[in-house]
């Protein structure tokens, strides 16, 4: 097994000791890269890149975030919010980022899904492809 | 040549709207916008 193959396998079984019951433990995170620290395995720049990016994945897996403009109400947000987790069966917690320049509407994002409807992307969508 | 002009057009006329709607769209109408599209979300 070739060295970056070792790295990303290893990488795979401490993620697996990062989770409970399928979810992201902090506490565990913590005591893998302290297992990592003492323990220094073959490459650990590339294990720890490859932990980086599964720890990333699943985050953004747990998480709806809403990118909106036009303030709306909490209880609008936790209403999308608990839309989405139903709609993946799966809890998700909510992230809020008010950004100005979408003019109004919302942009939800869980994972690679991406939920718009916004003043820009209705814009966007008139203009030609090129 | 029709198509291009035509495309600048498209382009332009977007550019526009979009300038002129963040800039006389009120806080009203954003957030009845925006929680419009949470309902509509919310709904599918």
């Amino acid at each position: 097994m070739s060295s970056a193959r070792k790295s990303a396998e290893l990488a795979r079984q401490l993620f697996g000791l990062t989770l409970e019951q399928g979810r992201l433990v902090p506490e565990r995170v913590t005591a893998v890269l302290q297992w990592v620290e003492k323990n220094r395995p073959e490459n650990p720049s590339a294990v720890l890149r490859a932990l980086k990016r599964l720890v990333a994945a699943e985050i953004s897996r747990s998480q709806v975030v809403i990118e909106y403009a036009g303030e709306p109400s909490p209880a609008v947000l936790a209403e999308v919010t608990a839309s989405m987790s139903r709609h993946y069966g799966r809890p998700l917690q909510a992230v809020t980022i008010a950004r100005p320049e979408l003019i109004a509407g919302l942009r939800v994002r869980v994972g690679c899904d991406i939920y718009e409807n916004t003043v820009v992307s209705q814009l966007a969508a008139l203009k030609p492809v090129s | 040549m029709i198509a291009d002009v035509r495309d600048e057009i498209s382009r332009l006329v977007a550019l526009t709207a979009q300038r002129v709607l963040s800039r006389e769209l009120g806080a009203d109408e954003k957030k009845r916008y925006t929680e419009s599209a949470a309902r509509e979300l919310t709904s599918v």
